[in-house]
This record gives structure tokens, C-alpha cells and sequence, in this order.
């Protein structure tokens, strides 16, 4: 373990070197596919698989790659690398010319799909120094990665963010033991609730937080910068939305692997030129595919709703092949759960005020920082649900995650009540050791064949 | 004879003291953290009575709202409250302790939807901001009980409280300074004075305590060691760890020493202040509390050294993300300070474990060479 590098330097190895893929034929890129492992292999595969246009390369080189090669450059150039968690809007970083945003489930999964042996050395080295083997292995992962920074094997954050104590232990405590090892700031939030008082709090906190996050840097935020950034995220909400809009067609024109390409971009690059760009692809690919009337299978037997996070283990294996088995993806927590809005911004301020409320609304923020989470999580999703027309549900089951495994059962009483079925898997979203990929598709096959298409033949035969 | 009341109380949940204080027409509302101003419930007589698995092992309905993957103490509770043990209680507080414990309270609104069940936030962060809310999310509190009970009360009223809270609190410093050099009792007494203080009304927890340290005893042991990491009322686990020679002389956990053991007394200022400052800081003994790590090792450090122990137990329940993650890095701290340190990961109240735990107990006690 002490040899190999961290995440980050590895990946913005691989990543420099897809920056330089041109255009593949289908024989060529499968033989480039054969050249890696199988888990790399598929994952070439389905970022350039042509039902996703060049979406997948695009953002691969121009989401991706520079999100983690700014890290790796930002040292040079004597910026500061925050840390931020899954649940932080990375515009606010983006808002500082000289601070570069690195968000932590982004390393842990291109661990997962990109390098040889996954996250797993990472898992390892950090169940070696006694973290218990239940916590969530994105997390476990990542902190595994960072420490090797102590022997200058990885890009060592300056400074970290905890956006939401308390609305993922898990994901607040690596971060805490990661800064507290490596003896980095760390700056945190508190959403106590749903109420005013709360908002009030959290408001604070966060106008705190910029301020120390400013001295910390050396810089205040320019006027210009953060309004071009809020503007930049306005884009991608319009866009995001029309995307939103797209996915009620049925058969759904939007490719299932573009809620993680939509939420990988959310996670980093929101604010940037580049995300607006990147929404723009998947919107084009998917008015294409709407227009010529693609859908990979013969027809959409179900519409699932993943209520929380997909697996990310093996892309071509799960999302293509469920799209191929006429399974579709709508959406999920990471990528839905925050419902973007839009804010008019002139000054600085008001910038700052749109950042507040987005991150007091962000996925799962929002579910989790609610007074009762089971209940919000399961409004969110019954409207989710209802907008998309899903005829199913699936929860991923991530056995590490004990906020949603607690309420799980308000939820599918919640979905149940309104007719939708929910299937819960079992299984670690980004450890593939946990439960094999041919064990989920198995239990997705049968829920979709024995339940969801039993149960559209019924309303059918009902309404004849 | 008080030592054993205080036992008897600690293995049960509705004690013939709680039967009189309802008898009397007084509440009971129960709650799962000592953030909870005893002060501002017992002002009204309502009863803060302190949620617990009373070494319940079976969770067989709460596995079906909870599921296996959460903390066996609060499955362990949960089954507690569906089976009917806390329908004495007229009202539950939730805090957001931990994943776990928020998802035990959504489920047990969403199987009994309970007549009153208050939101009581606590924040996560000590700081001018966290505390001014939280002195204000206390008199919401008080707002609270007053509309559910119809009731009315004075600062003065919680002043009065707060000095007994205070009394007591001197009181079990005194209790535990007992156990530190020439120990007088067991830490299973310990953890049975803790439980019952937290299922008494004060007055009558008080009587008990000062003539239980009346009682002490010749006690045996091997080596000291201080018990840290997550909320443990688990008597008959420690009595086991004890009967090894490992005799348990101070805890910084929430059921026992960091209950009470950094509380301020009262210093006759703004008595909602006064009292956020007081149970926030003192909540910085949990490891939900962030931005507190160092807080918590010098604690443990402070409490090891007071104590003159020879080594630390840092044990969790397993699925406890909070502690476990805690306690991997305090071990890695402690044992650079040259504490030795035994890391329990266990499952609550589990029998199947006991045998594991002995044998873990016993190697460490060969390693302290005791």
C-alpha cells in the first residue's frame, strides 16, 4: 500500500490520457477495452458507447480530467485544494480564482471504475488502521487515498468542508479524522431543521464560513466572479430541467448513465463554462435520441426510480445493461434529490444568499437535514415518482448507509401506499466485493419481470 | 440497601418511584440524550426519563422499521417502544443524536405517531452562534411542554432545579472520586447509579446516591481502566469485563462519567443561556459533537490520569459510524501517548459476544501485565 498513489494522482494520469482519445471506431475502442482490466474495459466502454454521443468523452475530459487535474496543478500554482463532500455546491469554491474544489465520493468513484483494484487498497490500508469495516467504503476509500498524502503519494488538501454534521456520520467523521491526521482547517455547517430559526443558523454559519474560507485563502470573493458563476449555474438549472422534461417521454430518450454524468458535473464543475457545456451534450444526445425515437430495448418495461444512489462498480454491466434489458434509469437521490432552482443575482451578495439556499436544498442535505428525514425522503419521491411516471422503485440497499437504511420502511410504505412498487437490494455502491454485479442484475431481472411487467399487464388487461 | 435499589432500578424501565410520580398526576417524557435540560422538564414535575435498552436483546419487530445494518442499541429501544415497555411515558424528545438514533425516532412516528413528540435540536457545533440558537431551541422547549401540559414555567422554578442538578452533580464527582485511587466500588454500580439517575425524579436519586456511598466495599481487580466511545448501559457487560480483574474505575461515555462530569454549576446568569452553555459543552464528550476531537482526548487523558489507570477500553456498538470511526483514530492518539488501548466492537446486550469479549479482556490485561 505505502507504493501506490493516491487516487488523484492516479486518476489524473489515466484522465490525461483520454484527454488525447480522438474519435474510435466500435472495433477500435473494444480493443482498447480488451487492453485494460474488465472493470476499466467497461467503463471505456459505456463513456464511449455511441448511445451517449460524445457525452461521455466530453465529460470525461472536460469535467472529469479537470476537476482533478486543477487539484494536481493548483499546488503549482500555489492555489489552495478544498476538500468538499458529496453534499456542498462546489460553486462556492469555484467563486475563488485562487481555490480549487476536489469532492470526495468523485475520487472514491473513479476508484471504482478506472483504476486497477478499484478503491480497494484504499479500503484496505484504512480497515489496517482500524476503521471499522461497516463504514461507508466511498468514505473508507477516500481517506484511505488522502492519507497517503503524508508520504507524498497524494494531492493533500489545504482545507476541508463538512457541509452537514449530522446528515451523514459517516461522511463528517472521515472528513473530521482526515483533517485531524493530516492537520488541515476544516470548516463546517449545522442544518438543524426545517424551520426559520434553523435557516437562520445555517445562514450564519455559512456567511461564517466564507469569511474564514476567505482569510484562509488570501482572497475575497470578486463581485464579477461569483456572479458569472451563480449565472453559469442558472444555465445548467434550465437545462437540467428541460432534461427533467425529456425524461417523461416513455420509451425515456435520456441514456440512464446521464444521472451520473448530470450529478458528476452537479459535484464539480457546476458554476463553470464547462458544465454548461456538458449540460448542453446530454441535452442534445437526448433530444436526438427522442426525435429518431431510439431506446435500446424493444420497449420500456420499467420506468425505476432509484429512491438513493446507484452502484458504481460497473457502469456497462448495470446502467447499459438494464437500458438493453428495456429497464430505465430515471433518476436518483444524487442527482434529483436537490431540485435546483434559478436565483437572479446582481451583487455579491445576493450571490452569496443563492449558494446558502442551494446548499440548505441540496441532495440529500435537504432529506437528511430534515426534522423527519423518512418523511421527506419519501414526499420527495412520491413527487419525483409521480412527475416521471415510474412504475417502480429500487434503493440500492448501500449497506453502509445507516441514515437511509433506518427509514427505508417509511419510505416503501410511503411508495407502496401510492402503488409503486420498491425493490431493496443489497449491496456496497462502490465495493464490488460486497455483492457481485451478477447477483443484482439477477434480483433486478426478476423484480422487473415478476412484479413491474406482471403488474403493467394486469392494469392493461384492467383497462380493456 | 441503596446500592441495591439503585441495581434493581437500572434493570427495569417503569420503577415503583415513576408508578408514584404518575400516581400523582405528574408526566413522564422520555428522551435518548444528555443534552436534555433536566431542569427546564423537572421545573413543571415532568419526568426527563432516559430512553435505554435495559439489556434487551431481542429486535425482531424492530428490525422490520429499523434495519440490520442500525446500531443494536436503538433497535434494541425501538423494539422496547413497539412492544409497549415505555407506554408509561406521555410524550417522547427527539434529538438528533446519530444517524441512528434520528431514524429510531422518524420510525417510531411513523408505527405509534406518539400525542407529543418535540423536536429538541442540538446542534453539532460549539460555537456564539450554535449557542444562542440553542439557548433559544431550550425555551422552545419549554414552550413546548407547557402547551402539551398545560402548564406554566418560571425561570425561577428552573433556577431552583438547576442548583439541584447542580448538588447532584457535585455529589457523583464526589461518588466517583470513590472509585479512582483505592477503588470502593465496582464500575457495574457505576453505570447503575448513571441509569437510575436518569430514570429517578432528582430528589429521590439524590437520597439514594448519598446513602449508596455509604456503602462501600472491599473490591477486588487485576488493573483499572477507564471505559470511553458510545452510550453503554449495559451492566451485566461490564460486570463480566470486571469479574476478568478489569475493574472499570471511570467512563467518559454518556451513561456514565461524561453524563454529568464537565457540567457547570450554575452562575446566576441568564438562566437560558446559562443552561445552552451548559449542556453543549458538555455534550462535547460525543462524538457527534464536531470540531471537538481534541476536546474529547484530553478528556479521556485527564480522566485516565485522575483515575490512575492502566489502560483505556474504547468500545462502540457495531454500525455506530460516530464511535467507531472515533475510536480508531483515539487509538491510534492514546497509544502514542503510551496509553494502551482495547478497541470492544460489540453488538448490544448480545450474549453471543460475552465469550469473545472475556478473551479480548483477558489479553489485555496480559498486555497491561496484570
Amino acid at each position: 500500500m505505502n507504493e501506490i498513489p493516491g487516487l488523484v494522482k492516479r486518476g489524473s494520469e489515466i484522465l490525461r490520457t483520454i484527454e488525447k482519445i480522438g474519435k474510435y471506431s466500435k472495433s477500435e475502442l473494444e480493443g482498447l477495452a480488451r487492453l485494460t482490466g474488465e472493470i476499466q474495459g467497461h467503463t471505456i466502454l459505456s463513456f464511449l458507447d455511441k448511445r451517449h454521443g460524445d457525452a461521455g468523452l466530453y465529460f470525461l475530459k472536460n469535467v472529469l480530467s479537470k476537476h482533478v487535474n486543477e487539484a494536481v496543478k493548483a499546488k503549482e500554482k500555489g492555489k489552495k485544494v478544498i476538500l468538499i463532500p458529496f453534499n456542498f455546491p462546489p460553486e462556492l469554491i469555484h467563486a475563488f480564482e485562487n481555490a480549487v474544489p476536489l469532492t470526495t465520493e468523485m475520487m472514491s468513484t473513479m476508484g471504482a471504475l478506472a483504476l486497477e483494484g478499484e478503491g480497494e487498497p484504499y479500503w484496505d490500508y484504512a480497515m489496517s488502521l482500524g476503521i471499522p469495516d461497516y463504514v461507508c467504503s466511498s468514505n473508507t476509500t477516500a481517506l484511505g487515498s488522502m492519507l497517503t498524502a503524508m508520504k507524498g503519494l497524494e494531492i493533500a488538501p489545504d482545507a476541508m468542508i463538512s457541509a452537514c454534521p449530522g446528515a451523514c456520520d459517516a461522511n463528517s467523521k472521515i472528513h473530521e479524522f482526515v483533517a485531524e491526521t493530516l492537520n488541515v482547517p476544516e470548516f463546517m455547517l449545522d442544518k438543524m431543521g426545517d424551520g426559520v430559526f434553523d435557516y437562520e443558523l445555517y445562514r450564519k454559519l455559512f456567511l461564517n464560513m466564507v469569511r474564514e474560507i476567505e482569510e484562509f485563502v488570501g482572497e475575497e470573493i470578486d463581485e464579477d466572479r461569483i456572479v458569472k458563476v451563480i449565472e453559469n449555474g442558472n444555465t445548467c438549472t434550465e437545462l437540467y430541467w428541460e432534461l427533467h422534461e425529456l425524461k417523461k417521454h416513455s420509451p425515456c430518450p435520456v441514456p440512464n448513465m446521464f444521472t451520473m454524468l448530470s450529478c458528476g458535473t452537479r459535484f464539480t464543475m457546476w458554476g463553470r463554462d464547462e458544465a454548461v457545456s456538458m449540460f448542453e451534450k446530454l441535452l442534445e444526445v437526448a433530444e436526438k435520441r427522442l426525435k429518431r425515437g431510439e431506446y435500446p430495448a424493444e420497449r420500456e418495461i420499467a420506468r425505476s426510480l432509484w429512491v438513493y444512489t446507484g452502484y458504481y462498480i460497473d457502469l456497462y454491466d448495470l446502467w447499459l445493461w438494464m437500458e438493453d434489458n428495456g429497464i430505465t434509469y430515471l433518476t436518483d437521490i444524487l442527482n434529483s434529490g436537490g431540485f435546483p432552482q434559478i436565483y437572479e443575482v446582481f451583487t455579491k451578495e445576493d450571490a452569496l444568499e443563492a449558494i446558502i439556499k442551494t446548499s440548505w436544498d441540496y441532495q440529500m442535505t435537504r432529506q437528511m437535514g430534515a426534522e423527519n428525514m423518512g418523511l421527506r425522503w419519501t414526499e420527495d419521491f412520491i413527487y419525483l415518482a409521480e412527475d416521471l411516471n415510474a412504475n417502480c422503485a429500487i434503493y440500492c440497499g448501500h449497506h453502509a448507509c445507516k441514515q437511509s437504511q433506518a427509514v427505508f420502511r417509511i419510505l416503501r410504505d410511503g411508495m407502496s401506499s401510492k402503488g409503486i412498487p420498491v425493490l431493496k437490494l443489497d449491496g456496497d455502491a462502490w465495493n464490488r466485493r460486497i455483492t457481485s454485479v451478477s447477483v443484482l442484475q439477477e434480483m433486478i431481472l426478476d423484480f422487473v419481470q415478476n412484479v413491474v411487467a406482471k403488474k403493467r399487464r394486469r392494469r392493461r388487461g384492467s383497462r380493456r | 440497601m441503596s446500592l441495591s435499589k439503585i441495581h434493581e432500578i437500572a434493570s427495569t424501565l417503569e420503577n415503583e418511584y415513576v408508578e408514584k410520580w404518575r400516581s400523582e398526576g405528574n408526566a413522564v417524557v422520555g428522551h435518548a440524550c444528555i443534552a436534555m435540560p433536566k431542569e427546564v422538564a423537572e421545573a413543571v414535575r415532568i419526568l426527563p426519563f432516559r430512553l435505554r435498552g435495559a439489556g434487551n436483546a431481542d429486535t425482531s419487530t424492530a428490525d422490520s422499521y429499523l434495519s440490520r445494518y442500525n446500531c443494536s442499541l436503538c433497535r434494541s429501544c425501538l423494539e422496547l417502544v413497539l412492544n409497549g415497555s415505555y407506554d408509561f411515558l406521555d410524550g417522547l424528545v427527539r434529538v438528533r443524536g446519530c444517524d441512528h438514533w434520528m431514524g429510531t425516532f422518524d420510525e417510531v412516528q411513523h408505527a405509534k405517531n406518539p400525542e407529543f413528540m418535540h423536536y429538541f435540536k442540538v446542534p453539532h457545533l460549539v460555537n456564539g452562534d450554535t449557542l444562542e440558537f440553542f439557548s433559544n431551541e431550550i425555551k422552545r422547549l419549554k414552550e413546548a411542554f407547557e402547551n402539551r401540559f398545560g402548564v406554566e414555567i418560571t425561570e425561577d422554578e428552573i433556577v431552583r432545579y438547576a442548583k439541584v442538578q447542580d448538588e447532584i452533580n457535585e455529589k457523583m464527582r464526589e461518588f466517583y472520586r470513590l472509585r479512582f485511587k483505592k477503588p470502593r466500588f465496582y464500575g457495574s454500580d457505576a453505570i447503575a447509579v448513571v441509569v437510575a439517575r436518569e430514570s429517578l425524579p432528582s430528589e429521590v436519586f439524590l437520597q439514594l446516591l448519598e446513602s449508596a456511598m455509604a456503602e462501600k466495599k472491599k473490591v477486588d481487580f487485576r488493573a483499572k481502566v477507564l471505559l470511553a466511545g458510545s452510550p453503554l448501559d449495559e451492566i451485566e457487560l461490564i460486570r463480566k469485563i470486571e469479574e476478568m480483574g478489569a475493574l472499570i474505575v471511570a467512563e467518559t461515555t454518556c451513561f456514565g462519567g461524561g453524563s454529568f462530569w464537565n457540567m457547570a454549576e450554575y452562575d446566576g446568569s441568564e438562566i437560558y443561556d446559562f443552561l445552552a452553555a451548559k449542556y453543549l459543552n458538555n455534550l462535547k464528550i460525543c462524538a457527534r459533537m464536531f470540531g471537538e476531537y481534541a476536546f474529547r482526548k484530553n478528556f479521556i487523558k485527564s480522566m485516565a490520569v485522575e483515575a490512575e489507570v492502566d489502560g483505556v477500553i474504547l468500545q462502540h456498538n457495531k454500525f455506530c459510524d460516530l464511535f467507531g470511526i472515533e475510536n480508531a483514530k483515539l487509538r491510534m492518539d492514546l497509544e502514542k501517548d503510551g496509553i494502551p488501548v482495547l478497541v470492544l466492537e460489540k453488538e448490544y446486550a448480545s450474549t453471543a459476544d460475552i465469550g469473545r469479549i472475556k478473551t479480548r479482556v483477558q489479553a489485555f490485561l496480559e498486555r497491561l501485565k496484570r
